[in-house]
């Protein structure tokens, strides 16, 4: 699994793959911290990721919350993989993917 | 940026689970023999399902599959047992033990340890717990991969579908033990239908978030027919770091948002509600006082206690700079520091110090086990299991335990059919107690069977030329031969003993923890093996003293008191090495003379009285200096048979004193006299008076070796 940020001129890019549990919980917080640091958008890209787990969406659904009361846009590929969108529904995780 | 690599923390959940499972399988084995006595006890049975449960699960989780498919059959049956649809035999229970044993393999097998499992011995157990049970190989779920708990079919089926509201806020250690709230929701789903509502008030800002931790709390509505306990089963891993609440709901379906924690069914959930709505706040089980205890690796302690000895002796050496210095504020600074390195130093051997409660239970198995193996009927009593010892005395007791227990009942008790012609109860008991003496601590094993057969040892020892034909023995010197390598009277050797070799390793780890063994023994009542050992290897109080140049440590928790000795009191007795303590006579030993220190003692010396398992004596001295913390260190093989000093410390000078045991220079002074008494008397050509003991005798009682002035004591 890993968690890779990176900047384009108008949003930082945070890149997850594989399985991103508690193992990169504290990576994928660094990251995320890092880049609401210049409130541009936040994208999150998890197409190449195969599970995110509760300790990821947390931290997800904290930055988004943050990114919201700051005015900054977060998002969340609306075609999460279905592993992940089906998990993430049977734990009553289900609003992380609406826009911000 | 990369993340952690996740094999480091698989091995670290593996590691985990490992430490876990033993603790599992210690409990699952006690709950058994336990179990194997009432069959009926419904509490043992619920014990042990959620053992299984729990290694089935857990191994699962943590990678290991083969155990826990293989622990699956078996927690089929306990579960048929639970649920009264199978009846507990002794073959059920002996089959799970030895279950048990390749559970223990499986987890070792990563780590290089212990013998791998037998997959002959595991399939023959899983075809009789099979047949026991009932359990059809081709449409049982055992072929199903454990990893999917979900999928089996609710425990307890009432009959009747009805609403459960739960409430489940994992614990701030959850997710960090390896436990995954998502596979729990998945096994309560597996139970019936199930609607799901994620409390995320609890998660705090981005920045105070611990990564690791989960802060989402669940509120649940689950209609099932299952029964509390199958609901309860699905949290089996998680309950004690985790909030759970969970009441039946009034109605068919519960409105999600009148959902509320409760503790009114399940005492173990806290209601800490208001504190919960605000983002990062508290929960119950953050308070300090639910924090009661913490899984810290062995080595760790060690190496805490290691460096608190360095510390003493660097304190030590302050101790001794500030009295040089005569500097009020830097006294008060080093007594200050003398005072808070002891306090640390008791703390950090506490923490070191655990019941012993864990080595008995052991044992229980091995008397099971040997019980069948003999033919033999024996209970084992256990009495004092909260007694504490330092770890490294509790590692090293194992062996020594075993082996007397073998040999207990191999030799000591007698068959049923003996013992009913003898008019004993047909069940022998073998007493496992611990109970503490001072700084030491009082081991016994002793058994209600034939007593040690006196005649026969000494008859033995005779034939191998450890004693004389005319030795005058008392009981303690016949029965210390028994310790000695090879020693043995058994006419035929058995697989448990038999060798003359189990009483030897006795003998040699007890010295090896410096502790020292007792044995008495009644012909046709019984026999009881005291061991005396040392709370603690590492650290002790002493009483710093001084003879000749040379310093001793005595340990604190012997002596008794000092009294002076002038050279008028000497004259007084006649030269005979007796003082009288307020109308008490009590000998004393001059270490000048038994050291063979040379030059003239001060005109006044000092008697250190101690107290030791042969009587109170006292020790002169040329003067004491006072009270210290004593690291003890190890003097090496060279100096292992200097019996009576158990050890050396370095002071606060830098230079080196030597520890003294006191009972065992006491052994070793009373032998030495009988040694000049009878080398006079052979001198003086009264050779019939020989009353000598050949050997050494071992066990710690009285050792052969050098003493301290060089001189050769082996006779």
């Amino acid at each position: 699994m890993s968690v890779k940020l990176s900047q384009t001129n108008d949003a930082n890019l945070i890149q997850l793959d594989g399985e991103v549990d508690i193992a990169s919980a504290a990576d994928l917080k660094a990251a995320l911290i890092e880049a609401a640091k210049d409130k541009k958008e936040i994208r999150v890209s998890a197409e190449g990721a195969s599970s995110l787990d509760v300790t990821a969406y947390q931290l997800l659904w904290a930055a988004k919350r943050e990114a919201k009361r700051a005015n900054a846009k977060f998002s969340l590929p609306s075609e999460l993989p279905e592993t992940i969108r089906r998990a993430w529904t049977e734990m009553g995780l289900d609003d992380l993917a609406s826009p911000a | 940026m990369t993340s952690t690599p996740v094999s480091a923390n698989a091995e670290q959940f593996k590691n985990s689970f490992r430490e876990e499972g033993r603790e599992i399988l210690t409990d699952l084995e006690s709950a058994l023999l336990e179990l194997n006595e009432n069959h009926g006890d419904s509490d043992l049975i619920g014990r042990i399902f959620r053992g299984l449960h729990t290694l089935k699960g857990s191994g699962s989780m943590f990678g290991f599959e083969r155990l826990a498919a293989f622990t699956h059959d078996l927690e089929t049956a306990f579960d048929m047992v639970r649920n009264g649809r199978l009846e507990v035999t002794a073959e059920l229970v002996d089959q799970t033990l030895s279950a048990l044993d390749q559970i223990s393999a499986m987890l070792e097998e990563d780590t290089g340890g212990g013998t791998p499992a037998d997959e002959a011995v595991c399939a023959n157990i899983i075809s009789n717990v099979r047949r026991l049970a009932g359990i059809q190989s081709g449409k049982e779920p055992a072929q199903k991969k454990a990893s999917t708990p979900t999928a089996n079919p609710p425990a307890l089926a009432s009959g009747k579908s009805q609403s459960w509201r739960i409430y489940f806020a994992p614990g701030p250690d959850l997710m960090r033990c390896g436990a995954n709230p998502a596979l729990i929701l998945q096994e309560l789903r597996g139970l019936g239908g199930l609607s799901v509502h994620a409390e995320m008030k609890s998660v705090p800002p981005l920045a105070e978030m611990d990564p690791e931790r989960c802060y989402i709390a669940w509120e649940l509505v689950l209609e099932t027919a299952a029964g509390l306990d199958a609901i309860k089963d699905a949290f089996i891993f998680v309950e004690s770091n985790c909030e759970l609440a969970i009441e039946l709901a009034s109605g068919a379906s519960a409105d999600k948002a009148a959902l509320k924690p409760t503790n009114k069914v399940d005492k173990t959930a806290k209601v800490l509600a208001e504190k919960r709505a605000q983002p990062g706040g508290r929960r119950a089980y953050d308070k300090a006082e639910n924090v009661s205890s913490l899984r810290v690796p062995a080595e760790r302690l060690d190496q805490l206690v290691n460096l608190v000895g360095e510390l003493v002796t660097v304190q030590a050496r302050l101790s001794e700079l500030a009295n040089q210095r005569d500097d009020t504020e830097v006294t008060e600074v080093a007594e200050e520091v003398e005072r808070l390195t002891g306090a640390l130093r008791e703390n950090s051997m506490n923490i070191r110090m655990v019941p012993i409660r864990g080595t008995f239970e052991k044992f229980r198995r091995l008397v099971h086990d040997l019980s069948r193996d003999l033919g033999k009927k024996v209970e084992l009593a256990i009495e004092g299991a909260d007694t504490e010892l330092d770890k490294t005395v509790i590692d090293q007791l194992s062996d020594p335990l075993m082996h007397l227990i073998r040999n207990s009942m191999d030799h000591g008790v007698e068959s049923p059919e003996t013992r009913a012609a003898r008019g004993k109860r047909a069940t022998a008991v073998i007493h496992l107690a611990a109970r503490y003496s001072g700084a030491s601590v009082l081991i016994s094993v002793s058994d209600d069977g034939n007593g040690i057969d006196k005649e026969a040892v000494r008859a033995k020892a005779i034939e191998r030329g450890l004693a004389t034909a005319d030795a005058k023995l008392s009981d303690s010197e016949i029965f210390a031969f028994i310790f000695n390598a090879g020693f043995s009277t058994a006419k035929q050797v058995t697989d448990v003993s038999g060798r003359g070799v189990g009483m030897d390793v006795v003998r040699q780890s007890i010295e090896g923890l410096r502790g020292t063994i007792e044995v008495k023994s009644e012909t046709g009542a019984g026999t009881c093996v005291t061991l005396k050992l040392p709370l603690t290897l590492a650290i002790i109080d002493g009483l710093l003293v001084i003879v000749g140049e040379t310093n001793y440590v005595l340990p604190l928790s012997a002596t008794l008191e000092c009294i002076e000795l002038t050279r008028a009191d000497v004259v007084a007795n006649n030269g005979k090495h007796i003082v009288n303590v307020r109308g008490e006579l009590v000998p004393y030993v001059r270490l000048r003379e038994h050291f063979h220190v040379r030059g003239e003692a001060p005109a006044i010396e000092q008697i250190m009285l101690v107290e030791t398992d042969t009587g109170r004596f006292g020790l002169v001295v040329d003067q004491v200096l006072g009270n210290c913390q004593t690291v003890i260190k190890n003097l090496g093989r060279f100096y292992r048979h200097v019996q009576f000093v158990s050890g050396a410390t370095i002071l606060g000078n830098g230079t080196v004193a030597l520890i003294l045991d006191p009972g065992r220079l006491m052994q070793d002074v009373m032998r030495y006299a009988r040694c000049s008494r009878k080398i006079r008397v052979a001198a003086s050509g009264g050779g019939s008076q020989n009353n000598s003991v050949v050997s050494s005798v071992p066990g710690g009682t009285n050792n052969a070796g050098p003493d301290a002035g060089g001189n050769e004591l082996k006779q």
